[in-house]
């Protein structure tokens, strides 16, 4: 199709030939020819075309921080003008060398070139920093070409292969305190007798199947014999006895609460640094780590390289709610209040009264068949408050009536989210005061018996080194 | 690496350049035509009253001049198209009318006829003067698409590097066309005026050059137009380009 600068010399060029048909005139004819004969020479250039994008990676796994480099190999066989190809960004990249007034010049996603008379050849590099963890993807580049007199609509296609990039949290360095006067150590769960640890063939007991489990262990004969008294019954399930590994279950809370920041660092980004740490430290030590979120979805224990990707790809695709998706979708929403005439900074969240799903108690009960029996270490990973002590506190009681009585252990890491958002000497001040309201919640939880590890994230990056010095093993 | 600055300064000296050599040479060359008509002489005469007769001329031909220049800085620093080719334009031409066989003033009766507009200069200066200005307004309109362009890629992000540097080769090979239909239309001229002499006796009976040649150059236009729009219609679309197009569009 034609751009607007075409019909504009064509008709003053038909305009000029009219007017010397009608009056006559040579010279006008002579003008007349101008137009039409450039408008020939114009068209019969052609736009670039014979467009090949090639990438030179199509897949890319990182950390986040970590900078991508993005290499594309362009070529155009035909035509004269002007090329542009362009990538089209996922959110949260930040080119890198975006801030450098040097770099910007020789680094860019959105490339203009020139197509002579011959074969244009070019590499096209540029760099991004991965700032958020997640699956992302750059589509296939778009590519738009222009024809040297603008004379025909610009043509937008693309070619190429799309670029996938994994952004995986920045792991956590696990070292061993040598110091002769720590005492403490990080807790490791207590054993049990049978219920957790590899299973061996040694048969326990016949139960009815909960949703996770292997469907190989599945009794069918029992099942085919149970059906016919009670068609509806779930299926029954043959357990084994089992090796004597210790478990570890984290609770990751990603109700909408857990918002509080930025998009690219708040406190479930905190809680994602935290789980991943915890997961991988207990992991390596031969423990069976489970985790479960509070909004639906859990990953049953288990040990090994395995769980390790399971539980890395469970976190690379988890975010928490959004005040407006929770509300979709009946969960807990927060109302974020201010008292009449106070300081925003002070302004706090607040669950409903009435809350089930999206809390700690939900996700116990929803797990509880696998839990019961079982002696695991309990990590709760959440911002304590007192607007949702209530709910914790019910679900810390409901740990315990699954877990074997009187010997569970319940560690809450307690992420500091005002202390994480606070920016200058005023708000820390005031995140200060807010985390001091918070102390009879806090208080409440530790009557329960639970260990409570406050994790200001922004001074301290490492976890494991956080629940060490804070002595849990000690009290 | 290729300097940025270096790019850009060589762009706006190319451009500059052209576009200013282009603006003074219409000009000059529309109003020494003009300065050679009878409308002209009419103007003086009617200028006498306020201006000295012997250099009202000069005084109009250097404010008109100090103008186109004026106009020309204060466009092009916008990327907008300056009027010269238009002031060249309306000075030329009553210059054009003159040599219209075709006088309706004649055929009214009024005191004034066309051909008293003729200019006293050769015939193939006023005929290279039309095609200069019709090739400056084809140039013109370009390099305002041109400067368009650019504008819109650098509000994109595009690299100053890059941009400057194809902007510059476009440029460039738009000054190649023009002159490329400069020279094919003076060609043209020329051959007119040396086949005037042979093909004489048959304009008498039969003005061919302003039914046939019109007609044609009509049909080559209209031919190269359907043409173009045959190809548009079945060119296959490109792979992923409605999907990622409803993505631009879409926002995601």
């Amino acid at each position: 199709m034609f751009s607007s600068n075409l019909p504009r010399l064509l008709w003053e060029g038909l305009a000029f030939i009219l007017v010397a048909m009608v009056l006559l005139d040579p010279i006008m004819l002579y003008v007349a020819t101008v137009y039409i004969i450039f408008l020939i020479f114009a068209i019969a250039i052609g736009q670039p075309r014979g467009i090949h994008v090639k990438r030179e990676r199509t897949e890319f796994k990182a950390t986040v921080g970590d900078v991508a480099d993005v290499s594309t190999h362009l070529s155009v066989e035909k035509g004269v003008g002007i090329v542009t190809i362009a990538d089209r960004l996922p959110p949260f990249f930040k080119l890198d060398g975006e801030d450098s007034d040097l770099d910007i010049n020789s680094f860019g996603n959105f490339r203009v070139l020139w197509k002579g008379t011959g074969r244009l050849s070019e590499d096209i590099h540029y760099r991004v920093e991965l700032t958020k963890r997640g699956l992302y993807e750059i589509g296939a580049p778009v590519y738009e070409t222009i024809d040297v007199a603008a004379m025909k609509q610009a043509s937008i296609g693309s070619d190429g292969q799309t670029m996938k990039i994994t952004v995986s949290s920045k792991p956590v360095n696990v070292k061993s305190m040598r110091s002769a006067y720590l005492r403490s150590s990080v807790p490791m769960p207590l054993n049990t007798l049978t219920s957790i640890g590899p299973r061996t063939n040694d048969f326990l007991e016949i139960r009815e199947y909960k949703k996770g489990d292997p469907y190989n262990r599945i009794n069918w004969k029992a099942t085919a014999r149970l059906s016919s008294c009670r068609p509806n019954a779930s299926p029954l399930l043959n357990e084994y006895e089992r090796e004597g590994k210790k478990t570890v279950w984290i609770f990751l809370d990603n109700s909408a609460g857990m918002r509080l920041g930025t998009d690219l660092d708040n406190v479930f980004e905190c809680g994602v640094r935290a789980t991943s740490a915890l997961s991988r430290f207990y992991l390596s030590r031969g423990c069976r780590v489970g985790l479960s979120f509070y909004r639906g979805g859990t990953l049953l224990p288990d040990t090994g390289r395995r769980q390790e990707y399971r539980i890395a790809s469970a976190l690379l695709n988890a975010d928490a709610a959004s005040q407006e998706k929770a509300a979709e979708k009946g969960e807990p929403s927060l109302s974020y209040t201010t008292a009449p005439g106070g300081d925003p900074g002070l302004a706090r969240w607040h669950y409903p009264a009435e809350t089930v799903k999206g809390t700690l108690r939900y996700t116990v009960d929803s797990n509880r068949w696998h839990l019961v029996g079982q002696n695991p270490l309990f990590m709760v990973i959440t911002m304590v408050s007192m607007d949702n002590i209530k709910e914790l506190l019910e679900g810390i009681k409901r740990l315990r009536i699954y877990s074997v009585a009187n010997r569970s252990q319940v560690i809450v890491i307690n992420i500091l989210g005002y202390d994480l958002v606070a920016r200058g000497a005023i708000e820390e001040a005031s995140a200060k005061l807010i985390n001091y309201s918070a102390m009879p919640a806090i208080k409440a939880l530790r009557s329960t018996g639970a260990y409570i590890v406050p994790w200001d994230a922004r001074r301290e990056s490492n976890i494991l080194k956080k629940i060490t010095i804070a002595g849990v093993t000690q009290k | 690496m290729r300097d940025p600055q270096a790019n850009e300064v060589r762009l706006t000296t190319f451009a500059v350049a052209s576009e200013l050599t282009f603006t003074v040479a219409l000009f000059v060359l529309s109003f020494y035509i003009f300065s050679q008509n009878f409308v002209s002489g009419l103007m003086i005469s009617l200028l006498g009253a306020i201006l000295p007769a012997a250099g009202s001329l000069g005084i109009l031909f250097v404010v008109l001049f100090l103008l186109v220049l004026l106009d020309f800085f204060y466009k092009t620093r916008r990327g907008r198209r300056p009027l010269g080719t238009e002031i060249g334009w309306v000075l030329f031409l009553p210059s054009i009318m003159g040599y219209a066989l075709m006088d309706p003033l004649k055929i009214l009766n009024l005191p004034f006829t066309l051909s008293q507009l003729q200019p006293q200069v050769p015939y193939m200066l006023v005929v290279f003067t039309a095609v200069l200005l019709a090739s400056g307004d084809v140039y013109f309109s370009n390099t305002e698409s041109i400067h368009a362009l650019r504008a819109r890629f650098a509000a994109r992000g595009a690299l100053r590097t890059d941009l400057e540097e194809a902007i510059r080769k476009n440029h460039v090979f738009v000054c190649y066309v023009v002159a490329a239909t400069l020279l094919v239309a003076l060609a043209g001229g020329a051959a007119a005026t040396y086949l005037s002499g042979p093909l004489e006796g048959l304009a008498a009976i039969f003005p061919f050059q302003f039914v046939l040649l019109p007609i044609l150059i009509v049909l080559i236009t209209a031919i190269i137009i359907y043409m173009y729009l045959r190809s548009g219609l079945a060119a296959p679309a490109e792979p992923g380009l409605e999907k990622e197009i409803a993505k631009m569009k879409g926002g995601n």
